[in-house]
């Protein structure tokens, strides 16, 4: 499986492409199951993408949050 | 299900179906357990699911030595799939569903313990079996005398065409926190206390850390609920850490309350810490947490692999070192219960972080793809976190919460036990009382 989906509490939709490392976060009420469609709605600005360097950088910006003790 | 009429073949199919009605009824109790937000109770409720999973290791070796069944494959019946049934509407446990749904598989259990003590009693081949049919129930859930035992339910059989672990059925959407605790400062804005070795810091860290262990202890009861296809042992260690993780809520919650006068002997009679922990100790405040809670979001938006990558062996496992060097930190010498809890937390990480090993080798054997999956869910740490941020407002989305992360203009959050810009302090240096701020 080279491809992850899952739902999300907001309604969106997350896509990971696990070759090129990048997340889709597809809107609210549009419908992508696959890889495809969240590159097709991101062309078409109804899914936003993020880049592994994207993704690390949102993980630095949170990492004062601990889940559990240090 | 053709069963023999010889009494050794129905015995056998009745520990079979003994053996399945217990480990239902086991994965139907984790929702109790995850639904209960006083933490005393969960921490009792998450060691008796333990007796009840390991009253099922019993029968599965039982079964393995008389009659040389094979080792179980978890997953739940058709007749009993919580997706079909009505115990979570909106993501949310219906106590009173759940309840009748454990009662009717607790007579179950009964009735199929009766039969087989009937089998035992007789047929004289079998008849020294009795004692040990009697023992093979927890006695949490033996029938008690005069109790009606009988079954609406028919024999459920294991789906045995499942043998990866996969997702079920998804889980309560939410975890509650112990009344003692008060959603107040956001995590956007904030960062928890962190370990310390003054008091001060290490009070509200303790009370903080307590809401945290209760939550790993409902995303290990999570996976257990929600994932077929696991040998009973994955059940067992998921529940083994359950238990630990809820009976250290009680512990750190229990050492904040106990370090709290220490606490108070030393700070400024106006200091912000010390104003709400005598509040908490009268009993007219509680005890500021995150507004986010106990960050269980981010668990339930986990598929297994990432919660046993980012809970057991990165969080957990990375924490080792840091708790071994923390028994012998300054306020462990001078508190000795501090201690005791830091010894108890290491150990306990340390068989964690096995469970976390153990069950990542299982679901990927091969190493090459083992790293892949951690380094995965290492990237995907930040989203799930984002979810925690989710309100209930219709416009609170993911999206915008990564455009804000993943850009450079956020300030770096501040401590809320040492801030003095928040609306309490300044309420506070409004009536003079900021001197004794940390």
């Amino acid at each position: 499986m080279s491809t992850l989906v899952r739902q999300l509490g907001s309604g969106e939709t997350m896509i990971f492409d696990k070759v090129k490392r990048e997340l889709f976060i597809v809107s609210k009420g549009e419908r992508a199951t696959t890889i495809d469609d969240a590159r097709k709605l991101h062309s078409e600005g109804r899914a936003s993408m993020f880049t592994k360097s994207q993704l690390g950088a949102i993980n630095s910006a949170l990492s004062h949050i601990v889940l559990l003790g240090e | 299900m053709a069963t023999s009429s010889k009494p050794i073949g129905r015995l056998k199919a009745r520990l079979a179906e003994l053996c399945t009605l217990t480990l239902h009824y086991a994965r139907l109790f984790t929702l109790v357990v995850i639904d209960e937000s006083e933490y005393r109770k969960k921490s009792q409720l998450a060691a008796r699911l333990l007796d009840i999973f390991q009253a099922v290791a019993n029968m599965e070796r039982w079964a393995a030595r008389q009659f040389h069944s094979s080792s179980l494959i978890v997953s739940w019946s058709d007749h009993l799939d919580p997706g079909k049934l009505d115990i979570l509407p909106n993501g949310r446990v219906d106590q009173e569903a759940l309840q009748a749904l454990l009662e009717e598989v607790w007579r179950a259990i009964g009735a199929t313990q009766a039969s087989m003590m009937d089998i035992c009693s007789s047929s004289r081949e079998f008849v020294h079996w009795t004692p040990i049919v009697k023992s093979l129930v927890p006695a949490c859930l033996s029938m008690p005398s005069g109790f009606a035992a009988f079954s609406r339910i028919d024999f459920l059989p294991q789906n045995k065409t499942i043998r990866t672990a996969i997702k079920r059925v998804t889980g309560p959407c939410a975890s509650s926190l112990d009344p003692s605790f008060s959603r107040e400062y956001s995590l956007q804005d904030y960062m928890a206390p962190v370990r310390a070795d003054s008091l001060d810091l290490v009070v509200p860290y303790f009370w903080t850390l307590s809401t945290r262990e209760a939550m790993v202890c409902d995303s290990c009861l999570l996976s257990s609920f929600e994932y077929d296809g696991l040998p009973l042992r994955f059940h067992q260690d998921m529940a083994q850490q359950a238990a630990d993780e809820a009976r250290h809520a009680v512990m750190y919650l229990d050492l904040a309350i106990e370090l709290m006068p220490a606490y108070l002997a030393s700070a400024n009679a106006d200091d912000r810490t010390a104003i709400i922990i005598r509040e908490f100790l009268d009993g007219t405040g509680r005890l500021p947490v995150p507004k986010e809670g106990n960050l269980y979001p981010c668990m339930w938006h986990a598929s297994l692999e990432e919660r046993l990558v980012i809970m057991q062996i990165a969080t957990e496992g990375e924490a080792v070192s840091a708790t071994r060097r923390a028994i012998d930190s300054s306020l462990a010498q001078t508190f000795p219960s501090v201690k005791r809890a830091f010894e108890v937390d290491y150990y306990d990480e340390v068989a964690h972080t096995r469970i976390g090993t153990r069950w990542l080798r299982h679901l990927r054997p091969d190493a090459r793809l083992r790293k892949t999956a951690i380094e995965e869910a290492a990237l995907l740490k930040g989203v799930l976190l984002l979810t925690c941020f989710l309100s209930d407002d219709d416009r609170s989305n993911v999206t915008t919460l990564m455009d804000r992360y993943g850009s450079d203009e956020r300030a770096g959050p501040r401590t809320f036990f040492l801030d003095r810009s928040t609306p309490e302090c300044q309420r506070d240096q409004g009536r003079g009382g900021s001197q004794g701020f940390p």
